[in-house]
């Protein structure tokens, strides 16, 4: 572009220049969604590899799924006296585990948002401490959580509780805290005009802006924490997964149906009651 | 009407002519926003007609609504620009209405819609922004960027929706008068709401006052006297 190899740096741009550099932007972005695309595409490429991906197992294997979905067709409601049980302690699980969990990630949430702690040293320690604290409670899925409750108090939905309560620790915290980070920061400086102390200002101007996100994550929390606490069983933690395993080991196809059908209807229950809340209140 | 059975609007008769520029005053919440919106049908009259040239934008329907609302541009207090994105990707997209096959489905546009977003950008002064990011200018520089946007519309109506509440004294004249040059070099007749009854006076033809959901004034800027301006807002404002 000759036209823009100017000696004069404060005169104006014609309009030819300007149009020249809104092509090249173009060019230049274009190119570079290519290289981003291409990469891309050699990544997904790998992982079929990696992953021994094979589209024709599908249908290679059609007859096992026959026989698997088969077991819809005819339930077997023998066993659903402890099915039904058992997704009951799954959901006390969940409810328990969430509670504590929420407890304690409450008042840590506001450790861990950026706008409230990194105005000094102190606080900046104490925010890169707790996040560090929260992205490690996270990085352990809530089943490993299970296995490792399970060592420490041994088998039981206790196990269960205590393996939902750490990670909702985790994932509430982070949750809460972000939403923290998205208040509106003009009420805050008001109050502190006041004269406000900074545990004044958050009480009063802080507070009160996130209640309904905090009662959100929560219960997003809530949904998560049901979905992985009917797994846990499988781990000695308590819940639907033991007989679940034991189904699908003893091929007992109609009865995992069985099972299936009631989690489904528990966890979609919860999903959209817990969506209808918490579009009511944001 | 609006849920909870509050007429936003009621029983109201207005008649524009042709590449007249009015402007519509009132308190906040007395309708003129709604009465905009109407006209291009952002919000449904639940009751009522709005005829353009004879056609009755009331009983259209998708395409044929959307071919209508592409001759009345729209600007807004808030500028309503994609802040993200370039100037000049939010004047293109003054074309989008006409746009046709393939390119309704792909982000780029065609040669002809260049040139025109760029003429407008030009005339409204602010071609040196093209290349930045929306969010990087001042208001009154957005609000121009806005007018750019509908400009390339090639309306024959502008709707204007508090269109300098939000720019200073000395930015919102500039911006009017880029609105009254549009309305007489282009013949784009200008439909423009705003607070400040002085601005009112000075750019329009006709003034509109609206009290309530109802058109408590409607005439001559002259004729809008205090004795008018204390009927409309309840009281003697500070001009």
């Amino acid at each position: 572009m000759d036209a823009s190899d100017t000696t004069e740096p404060v005169r104006r741009r014609t309009l030819d220049e300007l149009m020249a550099e809104s092509a090249r932007m173009t060019r230049v972005q274009r190119g570079r969604n290519l290289i981003v695309a291409a990469i891309f595409i050699a990544i997904v490429a790998f992982t079929y590899r990696k992953t021994e991906f094979d589209a024709g197992a599908l249908f290679l294997h059609a007859d096992n799924m026959g026989r698997v979905l088969n077991g819809f067709s005819h339930p077997d409601t023998t066993q659903l006296p402890i099915i039904i049980e058992l997704t009951l302690v799954t959901l006390y699980t969940a409810i328990l585990g969430t509670t504590i969990g929420a407890l304690i990630a409450v008042p840590l949430s506001f450790f861990g948002a950026r706008n409230l702690m990194r105005r000094n040293p102190v606080g900046t320690a104490a925010y890169f401490i707790v996040r560090f604290l929260m992205a490690v409670i996270r990085s352990i899925p809530t089943l490993f959580w299970g296995i490792l409750w399970v060592i420490v108090i041994g088998i039981g939905p206790f196990a269960g509780v205590l393996a939902v309560t750490t990670f909702s620790v985790g994932l509430i915290s982070k949750l809460f805290s972000e939403s923290i980070e998205a208040v509106d920061w003009g009420p805050v400086e008001a109050l502190t005009a006041t004269g406000a102390n900074p545990i004044q200002v958050v009480v009063h101007g802080v507070i009160p802006q996130v209640l309904p996100y905090m009662i959100a994550n929560i219960l997003y929390s809530f949904e998560v924490n049901v979905h992985s606490s009917t797994i846990l069983g499988a781990v000695g933690a308590g819940g639907l997964g033991l007989i679940l395993l034991e189904y699908i080991g003893l091929f007992e196809y109609p009865q995992l149906a069985m099972l299936l059908i009631v989690v489904i209807v528990m966890t979609s229950t919860i999903d959209y009651s817990s969506a209808a809340i918490r579009r009511r209140i944001i | 009407m609006f849920p909870g059975g509050t007429r936003a609007l009621d029983s109201i008769t207005l008649d524009v002519a042709k590449g007249d520029f009015v402007s519509i005053i009132g308190p906040s919440g007395s309708g003129k926003s709604t009465l905009l919106r109407c006209l291009n049908r952002l919000v449904e009259p639940t009751s009522g007609r709005v005829l353009i040239g004879g056609q009755e934008i009331t009983a259209m329907r998708g395409a044929e609504l959307r071919r209508a609302r592409r001759q009345m541009a729209m600007v807004f207090q808030q500028f309503n620009l994609v802040r993200r994105s370039t100037v000049i990707r939010n004047v293109l997209t003054g074309r989008l209405g006409y746009q046709e096959g393939w390119r309704t489905y792909w982000p780029s546009f065609s040669k002809e819609h260049q040139d025109l977003a760029w003429k407008s950008l030009e005339r409204l002064e602010i071609a040196e922004k093209a290349n930045v990011r929306a969010d990087t200018l001042s208001g009154g520089q957005q609000q121009r960027v806005a007018l750019a946007r509908a400009l390339a519309q090639e309306p024959e109506i502008l709707l204007a929706d508090e269109p300098v509440a939000s720019l200073d004294p000395e930015t919102a004249l500039v911006v009017l008068d880029y609105l009254r040059d549009m309305n007489q070099k282009d013949g784009i007749t200008v439909l423009c709401s705003i607070h400040h009854l002085e601005l009112a006076k000075r750019y329009a033809h006709r003034v509109i006052a609206m009290r309530l959901g109802k058109i408590v004034y409607d005439g001559e800027p002259g004729a809008l006297d205090d004795a008018a301006y204390s009927r409309i807002y309840g009281r003697l404002g500070y001009d």
